[in-house]
């Protein structure tokens, strides 16, 4: 058979999946950064990746709106109202059938005796690729020892076992949480699973004294909870593969089972060479702990296996424990495995003698999320709510607003959210009434807001959700003539009118466009383009192409307002800016600044626009190359520069590419308007 | 949801949608970063890296066309400058070695036909692209893993077109010559 493209395709695809079989999940990952035994300091894994993309998030709409000084201005200048008005939590209920509702594990209570030792396996939580169970352990004594479980599937099939964990948590009675990676044919509509484990109760030195088997039938495979830990299984160097085929942590010690291929007909494992360390809370690390003791174990053919101790364990808050190998035989290297147990399970607090599972929803305590309006605010264009959470969790999120109107018929509205302050618990929520822009006439508006919360565990569906009844006076629109002209590089540009809120600016500004290149005349502001009001300044926020002489004439919605000028060859468009002017009793000066205007850049350079550039360029000593693609998933084009000054940093580079184009015009233009006390 | 609306709702800093993405685009992502970098927690550094910075990244997206290859395209660049930064394997080719071990896949009368044998062409395979360049290993990953053609290619890894047909060239010959097929056909 050919080796043929499809055949590549799936070879890589094996590669890879190898290291990222199907079912991995970034976001379900425990995260932390681990620390490396061998000196260097890795990413191990992206625990908390929800809570970071929740962080990134709340920055970027940081940066969207609370970047909006005018509502800051407004809420300090005392606008608006102080609502006071509180809601309870509506609970909405869970559904079990959505991927990402959590399901409990299936609890057991079932308690054997060996020796006089009693073991009662209390839960089990089985999913498709992993298999979580707990223990209660009672008249264990000293010189005894709980040893791995074996789980065997009797009806269904086994595929990619994955190691074995076992962890204890001293206690009054002592626990014990067995963790095996492995993936078993059922899926979650599968029906439920028969299995037997059973667990060896050893001497120190490993040696059998009894085994507690448990026959389990119609094990539901469909747990999710508790959250499973990590577990790295196989490292691999220079084709030296090196497995942790499981790993005890005991109260005292620990001890793994480390298998490795072995060409040699005698083990080549040393315990000095294995390494033993566990990362901390705060990136601290322990130090390295050697092996102390090993015992050889009965492999396959061409394989080795050895039980290795070391006196080492996780103590409460620890993350993980790393367990690696820098030398097998005469063979250096770095092989290096991390084991982090799962989250404790239903029965957490060892105390309690009748456990009784905690219900997903109860555990969250939604019931005791309070959201507080605090403050509120209205304008022609938006409204504004300052909303506080008693009760707030780092895994909440504010989700989309619903906006319905006093008939309860829902408004076509836009929103944003984002903290106030370093306070997480506290959100300045925006809703923008019309997407069109068109301000509303109205003197007080009256809406029914419901806030959903989402717990970003389980983001599925929103957890809860909150309903306001807002009743806001509007505040009115400034609206000032301005009709002032200003040239500058022979263009002339003018401001037509401008528009006031308390809170933000729109203003009307016509102008002729500089020459076009070749089709191309959407010629548009430029970078640096700022609106300074007293002290309060902002930059553009946005803005809309209102008539262009190339695209014949008015291009907005509706009529055109009857003051827009006929501009040839030219165009007006409306800005806006997030300042306003504060309702202010006092005359204010306003100012206006454009640095520059800008063509877009188009999807594909001339070539001879390109050459005529790069003449240009060469006198500051640069040379550019412009790349274009075409496909089904996306297109468009990007420069390359072959050649800059030494020092020239990208964006400079680009800047300079941009005017040897010709697709900026500088001016600049600049206006000043008082504007009058309200 | 779907994409247009998980993309929509990310661009508002909705986070439930935002995961959506993550959760839909995460494996295709982390698998191509790792034939690239070679190593699974670089991988997991470039896709989370790069989730992290969507919003960021999302600016310069364009809305009404498909998420994923514009993603992928970022993952490629991203492993490609995590491995300049972190020089692993990075080695210039040696262009006389190339044409020794150049030429062995395409042509390759080689049938896996137990599990073994499969896996033995995984290693194999897998130990040539160690011995690629990184942009030769992206080259392969963007063109056979990824589907991509070479313009999208260039674009991803951030050259010229037709640099990467040189590697791209380059280093399916050199493939190809781990089955020891004739390297004339190209």
């Amino acid at each position: 058979m050919k080796m043929n493209e499809e055949m590549i395709f799936s070879t890589l695809d094996a590669i890879s999946a190898r290291e990222f079989p199907q079912g991995y999940n970034l976001l379900h990952q425990p995260g932390k950064k681990a620390k490396s035994i061998f000196g260097s300091s890795r990413r191990v894994i992206a625990l908390g990746l929800i809570t970071l993309l929740a962080l990134v998030l709340m920055a970027f709409v940081l940066y969207r709106l609370f970047s909006d000084p005018g509502l800051g201005a407004a809420h300090d200048a005392g606008l608006g109202s102080t609502t006071k008005q509180t809601a309870q939590s509506t609970l909405l209920p869970a559904t079990a059938t959505l991927p990402y509702a959590q399901k409990s594990p299936a609890v057991l209570n079932l308690a054997q005796t060996q020796q006089g030792v009693t073991l009662t396996l209390e839960w089990i939580s089985l999913s498709r690729t992993r298999l979580i169970a707990g223990f209660r352990i009672e008249n264990l004594p000293d010189g005894q020892t709980i040893g791995m479980p074996t789980v065997d599937f009797s009806d269904i099939s086994v595929q990619q076992y994955r190691g074995r964990l076992l962890q204890f948590y001293d206690s009054p009675v002592q626990t014990a949480e067995f963790t095996s990676n492995q993936v078993i044919g059922v899926d979650e509509n599968s029906a439920p699973v028969n299995l037997r484990m059973e667990v060896p109760l050893e001497d120190l030195s490993g040696q059998t004294l009894g085994t507690f088997a448990f026959d389990l039938k119609g094990i539901p495979a469909d747990s999710d909870s508790p959250a499973s830990g990590q577990f790295t299984y196989s490292a691999r160097v220079d084709q030296q593969e090196v497995r942790l085929e499981w790993l005890k942590i005991g109260l005292a010690g620990s001890s793994a089972l480390i298998c490795y291929d072995n060409g040699s007909t005698s083990p080549v494992l040393s315990p000095e060479n294995v390494l033993f360390q566990v990362n901390q809370p705060e990136g601290k690390i322990s130090p390295v702990q050697t092996g102390t003791d090993m015992k050889g174990v009965s492999a396959p053919e061409g394989q080795s296996c050895a039980v290795v101790s070391a006196p080492i364990t996780l103590n409460t808050g620890d993350l993980q424990m790393l367990v690696g190998l820098n030398h097998l035989g005469a063979q250096e290297g770095t092989w290096q495995m991390a084991a982090q147990p799962s989250e404790r399970g239903p029965f957490s607090e060892p105390l309690r003698n009748s456990p009784t599972p905690q219900p997903t929803m109860s555990s969250q305590k939604l019931g005791e999320l309070t959201a507080n309006l605090i403050w509120a605010y209205a304008d022609t264009n938006r409204v504004a709510m300052e909303v506080h959470f008693d009760g707030w969790n780092v895994n909440y999120s504010v989700g989309e607003f619903t906006v319905k109107d006093a008939s309860g018929n829902e408004i076509n509205s836009s929103y944003g959210s984002t903290i106030v302050g370093n306070d997480a618990a506290t959100q300045l929520m925006t809703i923008y009434l019309d997407q069109t822009g068109q301000p509303t006439q109205a003197s007080q508006v009256d809406l029914g807001v419901d806030v959903p919360v989402y717990d970003l565990n389980q983001s599925e569906q929103p957890l809860a959700s909150f309903h306001f009844d807002l009743h806001l006076p509007v505040y009115p629109a400034q609206n000032i003539k301005a009709d002032q002209k200003i040239t500058a590089n022979g263009i002339e540009m003018q401001l037509i009118d401008l528009s006031l809120t308390p809170t933000y600016t729109q203003v009307t500004l016509c102008y002729q466009k500089p020459p076009s290149i070749g089709t191309n005349f959407d010629w548009w502001m430029g970078q640096g383009v700022v609106l300074q009001i007293g002290s309060n300044t902002a930059t553009l926020d946005g803005g809309r192409l209102l008539s262009d002489s190339d695209l014949g004439g008015y291009a907005g919605k509706g009529t055109p307002p009857a003051d827009l000028p006929t501009i040839s060859d030219g165009r007006c468009v409306q800005l806006g800016f997030p300042i306003g002017d504060l309702d202010s009793s006092e005359p204010q000066s306003l100012e206006l600044t454009i640095p520059k205007l800008e063509i877009s850049m188009p999807e594909v350079v001339p070539q001879e626009e390109i050459d005529a550039a790069n003449e240009k360029l060469s006198e500051k000593g640069m040379h550019v190359q412009y790349q274009t693609l075409s496909a089904s998933g996306g297109g468009g084009g990007g420069f390359v520069f072959t050649q800059k000054p030494v020092g020239m940093n990208d964006q400079q580079a680009y800047e300079t590419l941009l005017e040897a184009l010709g697709y900026e015009y500088p001016g600049p233009w600049k206006f000043s308007v008082t504007i009058p006390g309200r | 949801m779907d994409e247009k609306t998980a993309i929509q709702l990310t661009l508002k800093g909705n986070p439930a949608a935002l995961e959506w993405l993550v959760e839909h685009n995460q494996l295709k992502a982390v698998r191509a970063a790792y034939l690239i970098t070679g190593d699974h927690f670089s991988a997991e550094d470039v896709v989370q890296e790069a989730f992290l910075d969507l919003p960021d990244l999302m600016r310069t997206f364009d809305a009404n066309r498909p998420f994923e290859p514009w993603f992928l395209r970022v993952i490629v660049h991203r492993a490609l400058r995590a491995l300049t930064r972190e020089r692993k394997w990075v080695q210039f080719p040696d262009l006389s070695e190339m044409d020794r071990i150049v030429s062995r896949w395409t042509n390759d009368q080689f049938s896996p036909e137990t599990a073994l044998q499969q896996r033995e062409l995984e290693t194999r395979m897998w130990n040539e692209m160690k011995k690629l360049s990184p942009e030769q290993r992206a080259a392969i990953v963007m063109r056979y893993y990824l589907g991509m053609s070479e313009e999208e290619m260039a674009l991803a890894a951030s050259v010229p077109a037709g640099t990467i047909k040189w590697r791209l060239s380059a280093a399916r010959r050199q493939l190809r010559q781990l089955f020891q097929e004739d390297p004339r056909k190209d």
